[in-house]
């Protein structure tokens, strides 16, 4: 399903109100009897954040956890005056609605998700001051030893992988290449200068590489560089291991990412943990649920001979990611 | 109009050949050029478009990657084309990047045209990389500026010039070719549509040829046949109907001839068989033609007329024979006129016998209009004259006597009245009446008679002038006009006549008859107009001279009294016949009561005359009615209508009532007259009138002329149940003797007595008497004339039974009592 959010239409603005609105009555007769009061706030109205309300509330209200009340504001419809105290368990989507919520430091517990592990270890975790008991992290990004697990295994061949690494983040770039490092993979850096650089940078390394990882970064992943790095790659017969599936739908060779409702049941699995057994839960987490998708014409024309998404799948999953 | 109905056909043909080929020509090739001219304009820029647009899409990633040799090898594969000169890639700041070309100096020296700057072209195409979507979950600021940054980005230009040389030569060439083809086409066409228009064309110019001499009478023309379809049928049929022409001419030819010869047999067996004789001259007057007739008039020799001029053989002269004329036939030949003389010449042949001829003279015509000569026909009018002048004759003359009769003296009576009232002429007449003819032709017979007035005529002839015009009016009365004639002369005149009549004795055999005459002498003057007025002035003037003791003449003085009377009567007569004829008359009733019964009335019918609105009284005219025998006639009026009114009376009543009893007046001349009483029972019969309700009143006078017929025609009527009054009795010489021997019922006293009773004691003792006569006899009475109510009372003192007068009633015309008793 495409994503339709960015038109920013009044039609959809009111549907996103309905939905919410129906779902507040709908929850109303909960509200009678259940303890369990979850408030969920998005970082807007698009359907994105609507299909996440809608999954997350489906995965919380599975038996036996039949009992949560699940509520729904966005940035937008959140009362100024809401109480957040009065709430077992807070959960945001995306970065807006983490940003918004942080610094009002409620004591209630808070589960931050749409966050990529970039955003979280660059900027989050060292403005806010969020402990594990008060707040946790579902990123939306995979592990990397996912990533060079599915590399390894869609290109046993290829060892050299190249990667666009921020020369500011060395946390990142050393888990990276220690993780490369750990898969027997040798993990080129690709400097990032500026973003109409990109291509230029990729092109001096592209013969140096094997195949290029792509992980979420918008200075050098975005809808002005992606077309220039993909005919980089494509015309040098480089693979590309993309981070979503509008990716590989792009033109990007395979794409490791996780679904809404990937995200949601992850989410929920937390929430549950959370407010059912009282156990603790991680200072943050990848996502536990992932799809494998490859681009199938794109291989052909490179003539790459790669395992089915099914075989795929099945090697990844008997990894643990926790 | 290039197409006139007066083209020719070979032009129309070539027109038709022509037009719409030279015009599809034009029209198709002008279509086909435009075309061709598109599609190579359209194949160039396709093509310059298709390689454009290829490295645009070729060369993004090698320009985005900056590898200029790459780039200059792919635009190298452009220049293969002929039109492309050069390609240049330039970044999106338009920096040139990488650029190929064609050298002019490697072209061959005709192709160096191509780079003339009128044929280079250049453009330049974006080079744009697309925009593509990589994030499921993208951030909340790429998502709000998803939409605008979905366009594609520029990164660079294609620059592409290429000539259109090539494409002005591919135009050139296919203008050129094209024409080429047209021309040579429409060549063909035109040298075909030419020979078509003239193998269609010169048959039609033979065929208008020969049919133009044909149309010329000549018919034995033939056109060759030497076409074939249509054209050679045509002329086939036009040889043949040229031959039937032909033969149809010769035919018609023999059968005018023959007709001529026939109409011209019947023209000469006509003129020859007439009964009038025919001449026809040529336009100089010489003869042509005479038919047998003219021949036998003209009384010479057919060969010694023909040739000869119209005058010399018609020789005519005037109707007196005296003076001889020359027969204007000039004039018809030379104005047209056509002359008709209608028993105006004579006809003169050389054998001194003359005809009286009627004559016409037409000049004829040819068919152009023109006087080609005349025909004179004329008939032998002497013996049609002659039966004329004797008929003429017979209707102004007396049989008897060759003297004028009545109708020429009347007319002749006329020419004198006009001329007498203009005062150019005095005349007179006599009306002579012989006094003793009638004992002529009792004792001696007609032819007698007859010969006395034919004896007479030349008496009288030889005593008037020669001037004078004598005629015999009817049986024994003459007439003579004496023009121009003093009334002394005329009294002359008239005792000369009377003298010699005098002494005039008529022998027959061997008796003697003196015979007289009486003469009325009219000197005519202003006072008589008409004709009838001055026949009846002479006719009384003759009249009276009668009444003076025969043999004496009386001239008529319009103071006469006796004139003025005899002159009123004779008017009079004229009026009541008239009045008969037209009828003129009315009736009217005045009552008649009964002293003793209110309720016994009866009405007496009277008589009266309107003329013109005027009304008269039968005193007016009655005398001149029985002087003239005219009562019988006015009796039978009388009779007529009073039955047809009482009829209608008597009908109304329905039988209901008594009937009403009427008096009828009947004159003495009516009672003498055998036939009335026949003509009263045919009246009494058809209007079904009861005979009791009938009184009819005769006069003491009428009755006794002549007593025997009276009573006899009395006696008749009262045994139907008829009643009868003696009227007017006591005014003349009554006689009482007469009322033993006359059946009457009542007596009417005479109103002169009557009127003046109450004062007169004379006339009522008469009435006295009378009364109690007529009551001794069984008679009843009657006064007339009781105009007053005293009279009336004095009458009834006097024992009279019934008075009538205005003090009872006025005369009421009869209509009017008809209404009233309705």
């Amino acid at each position: 399903m495409e994503v339709t959010i960015h038109q920013d239409s009044i039609v959809t603005r009111l549907a996103f109100k309905l939905t919410l609105s129906l779902l507040f009555f709908a929850s109303l007769p909960l509200l009678a009897w259940a303890d369990n009061k979850i408030l969920l706030i998005t970082s807007g109205q698009q359907p994105l954040y609507s299909e996440y309300a809608d999954h997350l509330k489906n995965h919380l209200l599975k038996p036996p956890a039949a009992d949560v009340n699940l509520e729904v504001a966005s940035l937008e419809t959140l009362d100024k005056k809401t109480e957040f105290n009065s709430y077992n368990l807070i959960i945001t989507a995306g970065q807006e609605a983490a940003e918004h919520i942080l610094p009002l430091n409620p004591k209630t517990h808070l589960l931050l998700t749409f966050i990529s592990s970039q955003e979280y270890f660059t900027h989050l975790n060292e403005h806010y001051r969020c402990t594990a008991t008060t707040c946790s992290f579902l990123f939306i990004d995979q592990p990397p030893a996912r990533q060079f697990r599915l590399l390894r295994n869609l290109f046993p061949q290829r060892k050299t992988i190249g990667m666009f690494l921020d020369n500011h983040n060395n946390n990142l770039n050393q888990e990276y290449q220690r993780v490369a490092g750990e898969h027997g993979l040798k993990l080129v850096q690709i400097p990032i200068a500026d973003e109409s650089h990109i291509v230029d940078a990729l092109q001096e390394n592209i013969s140096a590489i094997q195949v290029l990882l792509a992980r979420p970064d918008p200075l050098v992943y975005n809808k002005n560089t992606a077309k220039g790095i993909l005919l980089t790659t494509y015309y040098n017969k480089v693979p590309l291991l993309a981070y979503s599936r509008s990716f590989v739908k792009s033109g990007a060779t395979a794409g490791l990412f996780s679904s809404i409702d990937d995200l949601a049941r992850h989410a929920a699995e937390i929430a549950n943990a959370r407010i059912h057994a009282q156990r603790k839960i991680p200072r943050f987490a990848y996502p536990k649920y992932f799809q494998v998708e490859i681009n199938k014409k794109v291989s052909d024309s490179m003539k790459l001979n790669l395992p089915t998404v099914e075989q795929t799948m099945e090697a990844l999953r008997n990894d643990n990611i926790d | 109009m290039i197409i006139s109905t007066k083209s020719s056909i070979r032009f129309k043909i070539l027109l038709v050949g022509l037009l719409p080929v030279t015009s599809l020509a034009i029209l198709l090739s002008v279509v086909f050029i435009s075309q061709r001219i598109g599609d190579i304009d359209e194949a160039l820029q396709n093509k310059v478009n298709y390689f454009a647009e290829y490295l645009a899409e070729t060369t993004e990633f090698n320009l985005l990657v900056g590898n200029k040799r790459d780039l200059e090898k792919q635009l190298s594969s452009a220049l293969h084309d002929d039109a492309i000169i050069s390609v240049k890639i330039r970044d999106k700041e338009s920096n040139l990047v990488a650029a190929v070309s064609k050298k002019s100096q490697s072209l061959q020296n005709d192709l160096l045209e191509a780079f003339d700057s009128r044929y280079i072209k250049t453009r330049v195409y974006p080079i744009r990389t697309d925009q593509v979507q990589i994030n499921d979950y993208p951030p909340a600021s790429e998502r709000d500026s998803l939409n605008d940054n979905i366009a594609p980005n520029t990164v660079g230009w294609v620059q592409l010039s290429w000539t259109t040389f090539h494409a002005s030569q591919q135009k050139n060439f296919i203008l050129q070719q094209t024409i080429t083809l047209i021309l040579i086409a429409l060549l063909l066409t035109a040298i075909f549509a030419i020979f078509l228009a003239k193998s269609v064309s010169s048959p039609l110019a033979r065929l208008a040829e020969g049919v133009d001499l044909i149309k010329n009478g000549k018919l034995q023309h033939r056109i060759n046949e030497n076409s074939g379809g249509e054209i050679g049928v045509l002329e086939k049929n036009i040889n043949t109907m040229a031959a039937s022409l032909s033969r149809a001419q010769e035919i018609e030819r023999q059968h005018a001839a023959n007709l001529l010869q026939t109409e011209r047999n019947k023209a000469l067996t006509t003129l020859e068989a007439i009964g009038e004789g025919v001449i026809t001259t040529d336009e100089n007057a010489i003869v042509t033609y005479i038919n047998p007739v003219a021949l036998k008039l003209i009384g010479q020799q057919e060969h010694l007329i023909l040739g000869r001029h119209f005058n010399e053989i018609f020789l005519i002269s005037s109707e007196d024979g005296h003076n001889h004329l020359k027969y204007p036939i000039e004039s018809c030949l030379e104005h047209g006129h056509t002359l008709r003389h209608d028993a105006s010449l004579i006809l003169n042949r050389p054998d001194g016998q003359t005809f009286v001829i009627r004559d016409t003279a037409t000049p004829i015509y040819d068919h152009l209009g023109r006087i080609i000569g005349a025909v004179v026909v004329f008939d032998d009018f002497s013996t049609l004259k002659e039966m004329s002048e004797q008929l003429s004759y017979q209707a102004t003359h007396d049989d008897l006597t060759g003297l004028y009769n009545r109708r020429e003296f009347e007319n002749q009576l006329d020419t004198a009245l006009n001329e007498t009232n203009r005062q150019i002429a005095s005349h007179s007449i006599l009306y002579i009446d012989l006094d003793q003819f009638k004992v002529v032709n009792d004792t001696s017979g007609h032819v007698a008679g007859d010969t006395l007035l034919i004896q007479l005529s030349g008496l009288f002839r030889s005593k008037i002038r020669e001037h004078d015009l004598l005629a015999r009016l009817g049986g024994d009365e003459f007439g003579i006009i004496l023009r121009d004639c003093p009334n002394s002369k005329a009294s002359e005149i008239a005792n000369n006549l009377l003298v010699s009549v005098e002494n005039f004795v008529f022998h027959w055999h061997e008796r003697k008859f003196q015979i007289g005459i009486s003469v009325g002498l009219v000197h005519l003057d202003q006072q008589l107009s008409t004709v009838s007025e001055t026949l009846i002035a002479a006719d009384s003037a003759c009249y009276l001279a009668k009444e003076r003791g025969r043999n004496c003449i009386h001239v008529y003085r319009a103071t006469d009294e006796d004139q003025l009377k005899r002159h009123s009567e004779m008017k009079w007569l004229q009026r009541l016949k008239q009045s008969l004829e037209e009828d003129r008359f009315i009736l009217y009733t005045q009552s008649i009561t009964s002293t003793h019964d209110q309720n016994d009335t009866h009405y007496e019918i009277l008589l009266r005359l309107d003329i013109d609105g005027q009304i008269f009284k039968p005193n007016t005219f009655l005398t001149a009615a029985e002087r003239y025998n005219l009562m019988p006639n006015i009796d039978r009026w009388v009779v007529e209508h009073a039955f047809e009114t009482i009829n209608r009376i008597h009908s109304s009543h329905n039988g209901t009532q008594t009937l009403p009893c009427f008096n009828i007046n009947l004159s003495g001349q009516s009672i003498s007259k055998d036939e009335f009483l026949d003509y009263l029972l045919s009246q009494f019969e058809l209007h079904e009138i009861d005979p009791t309700t009938i009184t009819f009143e005769i006069t003491e006078t009428a009755a006794i002329a002549n007593l025997d017929r009276a009573v006899s025609f009395m006696n008749s009527l009262r045994r139907m149940g008829c009643k009868f009054a003696l009227d007017d009795f006591g005014s003349g010489l009554s006689s009482f003797g007469y009322l033993t021997n006359l059946p009457i019922d009542f007596i009417k006293i005479d109103g002169k007595i009557v009127r003046d009773c109450a004062s007169n004691p004379i006339h009522r003792s008469i009435i006295k008497a009378i009364n109690q006569i007529a009551h001794i006899m069984n008679l009843q009475t009657i006064a007339e004339f009781a105009e007053d109510q005293i009279l009336v009372m004095q009458l009834r003192e006097l024992g009279l039974d019934y008075v009538q007068g205005y003090a009872i009633s006025l005369p009421t015309p009869i209509q009017e009592f008809f209404v009233s008793n309705n």
